[in-house]
């Protein structure tokens, strides 16, 4: 979620009334945001699906509302005008979607610029996702002769990029310029690459990498010209829109832009109000609330929507044409909830009988437990992330088919067990310098191979200067005795396991398990100077004996 | 009672006229003189004896003051070469020693030294002779030293000066007997044989009957026995598990390794979501992808693409199956709660679930983060359930947490809508800190897997820092670390 500072007396003129610390950090909270401290500066992270909170101007359209300070939407004001483009059919298998607008007399003051890079910077990152789905421009309206074209260009079509002293093709932008090398991933598999072009042959940006340096935007412009593009084309228009209403808090004058796109004349931006009807019906059962329509709408208001009619039970909602998460009527159901108060609600616990009830697995797993801390043995607990060398080289068990994960940042743990053993030996070899006997044992989830069956495996290693095979198969006797069932051993080696000392366990017929005395060149490999000897048993596969026992 | 050493001393003490010294009694009863120092504590405590302590200083030789009494001091050994005329370089004494030697020996006019032009050359004196046939006062101050006489201040000093003698302190203790000890002993006092084991033969043949066991001293340090233990986090799983039991709830399980289907679409959160990165989820390698169900499947694309049969407007783009299909650690618990939903039939319900399962993030690994961790989940699915029921067993479940500060505040994830975070008032650093997130699941989630839009109360939290807090650990990793020594040496979980 992204984080965002406000400066604190920038937010008081803008609210238009003095509010006490104590009072904004209680507020803040109860609107939806993560609030992390209000003094000097207030910081707050906006959760994903408010985007129009990210700018000063949004976040405080917001908390005027909550707060009663004004309620119901922005009313815009958009002007007429002559400014048009063209979207080239090009660009419709490079970056589909384009959006454009007008704002004029801005006065580009400090507190007016910033607003302007961090809603951009921040509308890139998270509703943008990194600019791969929105990326906006922002140029100097009266540098620009229009009409303009969104359209493709070759790779070796030159233009000067911002912040650069020349002009050069597009191939070295996207290998040499800082902005280039970000973001050149995002248009790597394109032999053309997007451009706005004005009347003139003049570059205004290079979506979604930069900017030309001819429309740059310095401290004495007044207008400006807004471009938006990206690959859904809902997503760049709430974008345009978030913007516009930042620029339309500080008093600039929005025109239209015409964009013929796909032989359709299109006309930015678009402020239309959706409606969507809530039945309060509806909102009053999720909510166990019994508002009246008027008290509903009042909520509603207080949450900025605008509200068209409303009679028998149902309000026609405007929606204004910045939010963007209003998909369905639980959104606003929602959104009257925070305007209600949570801390207005009383919690109830309804009187329904349902009956509490376990796993038969877990039950059997926390009998199993129990015997073996009967034993003294201690439960120790490892990831379920492991590796390869522990996992296999070490075991010497080359033969094995595990399962690894693709992408893992620690790459100490990036492959999943596929047996506790090799990590009861890693437990006891860094428990080396504590006294002996050292018995312990692990229950838990392994995957032995790409079937990617999960099974509940047990495994139990005894350590001492005398332990050895005797020792453990006394041990697997009582313990399946404890249990209740015979079991039977059947020669048979394994890599990790003294040669004519290791056997597989079988119950019924079946293979449960193996036992054995520790290969010493395994514990060389661990670096553990101690004989161990252990057992380990899939318990999945005798726990179908147990179930109707564990549930009768 | 008294034990049998007890006794002897203060039979001794009365023979001795009821006045004694650690040393006299040791030597008298044959008793080491700790195990004497030992019971005269006993004594005294129950205020049979008084010890009385005086710290003294005493002169004692030093190693090289025993020498001198044995050797004689070295100015001495300088002159006796001198007159046997044995070479400087032959004399048995150190350098630094024969320096010292020449000085004093000069002093005393026992040598006279003659310079040529590039050594020098001593010769014994008269003086020298006849101090060689006596003791010196040093010498004879020694000796009374080491015979703990008496001796002149001023000789003290000189021979503290060549560090033949040294002051240590010493402390001198006495033994009386109390009014109540002289009592006790009147009424007369029977030695027996004590034992300090009880053996077989002994309760076999009786024998005990006419023995005393020794007494023992209960403070004194033993070896500490600990008993093996489940694993502590397994011990605070067992007490989640119960609150949600105790709570009405049925245990639901699946799938660690589960596609994103039922990780994330399924929960209705787009394929483009930030959360489904490669940065923050695990991908299998091999195999890549997974079995779905293309009846849910398409269900959950309509859902995706355009809001499905309901009344929603869907994320608004090309639902991908095949992204659906990739295998991945689950990232939630609440992977099981989609599942579980898509068996679930109407009759079923009212139905109340709960899972507890690790769940997978792929972050780096450092004290406060980890890349696998417990979560638990709970979901209530009944027709009647609304917000004000999620508060009340939010309330109750962490009331039975032992919270009852609590604060619910407005929130967002991709698959609850009203979503909340629950804080809890954190008294020793006077805030608000996040425990876990709840909602109700939205239309999408629901509808699509159960059929029907009926509310689905949820909330998920992670208890890790209910373990932290509960044994004071400061990293995170040490729950893993499988410190035999320290989970030894763990209390229980005793909350319950």
């Amino acid at each position: 979620m992204p984080t965002v500072n406000f400066d604190k007396t920038e937010f008081i003129s803008l609210l238009g009334k003095s509010v006490d610390d104590q009072t904004l950090s209680e507020r803040i909270s109860m609107i939806g945001t993560d609030l992390e401290k209000v003094d000097p500066e207030i910081i707050v992270e906006v959760f994903p699906d408010r985007p129009d909170m990210l700018s000063i101007e949004g976040f405080t359209n917001a908390m005027k509302g909550f707060m009663g300070i004004e309620e119901g939407p922005i009313e815009f004001n958009v002007y007429d005008s002559t400014y048009a483009g063209i979207v080239d059919p090009k660009v419709k298998l490079v970056r589909p979607y384009a959006v454009g607008a007008i704002v004029k007399g801005i006065n580009f003051d400090d507190n007016t610029i910033r607003s302007l890079m961090q809603i951009q910077e921040k509308l890139h990152i998270t509703h943008g996702r990194n600019r791969k789905k929105v990326a906006i421009g922002v140029h100097d309206l009266d540098k620009i002769e229009f009409p303009i074209k969104y359209t493709a260009m070759p790779r070796d079509f030159t233009f000067k990029p911002l912040e650069f002293d020349k002009t050069i093709t597009i191939d070295e932008i996207l290998k040499f310029h800082p902005k280039g090398i970000e973001y050149a991933h995002l248009l790597s598999e394109f032999k053309e690459c997007p451009i706005w072009i004005d009347n003139k042959g003049q570059v205004l940006s290079m979506p979604p990498i930069i900017n030309g340096d001819h429309t740059k935007v310095t401290e004495k412009t007044k207008n400006l010209f807004i471009d938006i593009t990206g690959t859904h084309r809902k997503s760049i228009e709430y974008a345009l829109n978030i913007i516009l209403m930042g620029l339309f808090i500080r008093k600039g004058n929005i025109y239209s832009f015409k964009l013929s796109d796909e032989g359709k004349e299109l006309t930015y931006p678009n402020l239309n109000r959706e409606i969507i009807e809530l039945d309060i019906s509806y909102s009053n059962k999720i909510l166990g609330l019994n508002l009246s329509e008027d008290e509903t709408a009042n909520l509603l208001l207080k949450m900025r929507y605008g509200v068209h009619s409303k009679s028998k039970g149902k309000i026609a909602v405007e929606i204004p044409p910045y939010r963007a998460d209003i998909i369905h009527p639980i959104d606003l159901v929602e959104d009257i909830s925070i305007a209600y108060g949570f801390e207005n609600f009383v919690p109830e616990i309804p009187d329904i009988a349902t009956i509490g009830q376990e796993n038969p697995i877990e039950i059997f797993i926390r009998k199993i437990e129990e015997v073996m801390v009967g034993f003294n043995f201690f439960e120790v607990k490892n990831y379920i992330l492991s590796n390869e060398d522990i996992l296999i080289t070490k075991m010497l068990d080359n033969k094995r088919k595990i399962v690894k994960t693709r992408n893992a940042v620690n790459t100490e743990f990036d492959t999943i067990r596929c047996s506790l053993l090799p990590l009861l030996i890693k437990t006891l070899a860094s428990n080396s310098h504590y006294e002996y006997p050292q018995n312990i044992f692990e229950v838990g989830i392994v995957v032995p191979d790409q079937n990617l069956v999960e099974k509940q495996f047990l495994s139990c290693a005894i350590c001492h200067p005398k332990a050895n095979f005797s020792e453990i198969k006394g041990i697997l006797n009582g313990f399946f005795t404890s249990l209740g069932i015979q079991y039977s051993v059947k020669e048979d080696n394994y890599p990790y396991f003294i040669q004519g000392r290791s056997c597989s366990l079988e119950v019924g017929g079946k293979y449960v398990g193996r036992m054995g005395e520790l290969n010493p060149e395994v514990l060389y490999n661990f670096k553990l100077e101690m004989p161990v000897s252990a057992f380990e048993i899939d318990l999945s596969a005798i726990f179908e004996q147990f179930k109707e026992k564990i549930q009768g | 009672m008294l034990s049998k050493q007890e006794k002897i001393i203060l039979k001794l003490l009365g023979e001795l006229n009821g006045e004694s010294n650690p040393e006299e009694i040791a030597n008298t009863s044959n008793l080491p003189e700790v195990a004497v120092m030992r019971t005269l504590l006993y004594l005294s405590s129950k205020n049979l004896v008084i010890v009385e302590e005086k710290n003294v200083s005493n002169l004692f030789l030093t190693e090289d003051g025993q020498k001198s009494i044995t050797n004689g001091l070295i100015e001495k050994i300088f002159i006796k070469g001198l007159k046997e005329k044995i070479p400087i370089s032959k004399i048995q004494l150190s350098e630094e020693e024969k320096n010292i030697a020449i000085g004093i020996a000069r002093k005393n006019g026992w040598i006279s030294i003659e310079k040529t032009k590039d050594s020098l050359s001593f010769f014994i004196t008269d003086k020298g002779n006849i101090a060689l046939n006596q003791k010196t006062h040093e010498e004879i101050a020694l000796e009374d030293i080491s015979k703990k006489k008496i001796v002149n201040d001023n000789l003290i000093n000189v021979l503290l000066k060549r560090k033949l003698v040294e002051k240590k302190l010493n402390t001198i203790r006495k033994v009386y007997l109390t009014e109540l000890g002289k009592l006790e002993l009147s009424k007369g006092i029977e030695i027996t044989d004590e034992i300090s084991e009880l053996t077989p033969e002994m309760l076999k043949n009786q024998s005990w009957k006419n023995l005393t066991l020794k007494k023992f001293d209960i403070s004194a340090d033993v070896r500490t026995f600990y008993p093996a233990k489940k694993h502590f986090v397994n011990q605070a799983i067992e007490y989640i598990r119960k609150i949600w039991l105790e709570m009405g709830f049925k245990e639901m399980s699946g799938p660690m390794i589960d596609t994103s289907f039922w990780v994330f679409d399924a929960l209705f959160q787009p394929q483009d979501h930030p959360a489904r990165d490669m940065q923050d989820t695990f991908f299998i390698e091999s195999p890549r992808q997974g079995h779905i169900d293309p009846k849910i499947a398409n269900k959950i694309s309509a859902m995706h693409e355009h809001g499905g049969n309901i009344n929603s407007k869907g994320w608004g783009y090309n639902w991908d199956r095949r992204v659906s299909e990739e295998y991945v650690l689950r990232t939630h618990t609440t992977s099981l709660s989609a599942r579980t939903l898509s068996t679930l039939k109407l009759d079923d319900l009212p139905a109340k679930f709960f899972s507890v399962g690790k769940v997978f993030r792929n972050e780096k690994l450092d004290w406060k983060h980890l890349f696998e961790f417990y979560q638990t989940d709970g979901i209530v699915v009944d027709e009647d359930a609304n917000f004000k029921h999620l508060l009340g067993y939010l309330k109750r479940f962490l009331n039975k947490l032992g919270h009852s500060k609590i604060r619910f505040r407005p929130a967002y994830f991709p698959y609850t809508e009203p979503s909340i975070e629950v804080d809890i008032y954190n008294r020793a650093k006077g805030e608000w800190v996040e425990l876990l997130g709840a909602g109700i699941f939205r239309p999408e989630v629901v509808v699509p897997l159960l059929g029907s839009d009926v509310p689905v109360l949820a909330w998920g939290p992670g208890f890790g820092r209910l373990i932290m807090d509960y044994y004071g650990l400061t990293d995170i990793r040490q729950k893993y670390t499988n410190d035999l020594d320290m989970m030894k040496k763990l209390p229980i979980w005793i909350k319950g």
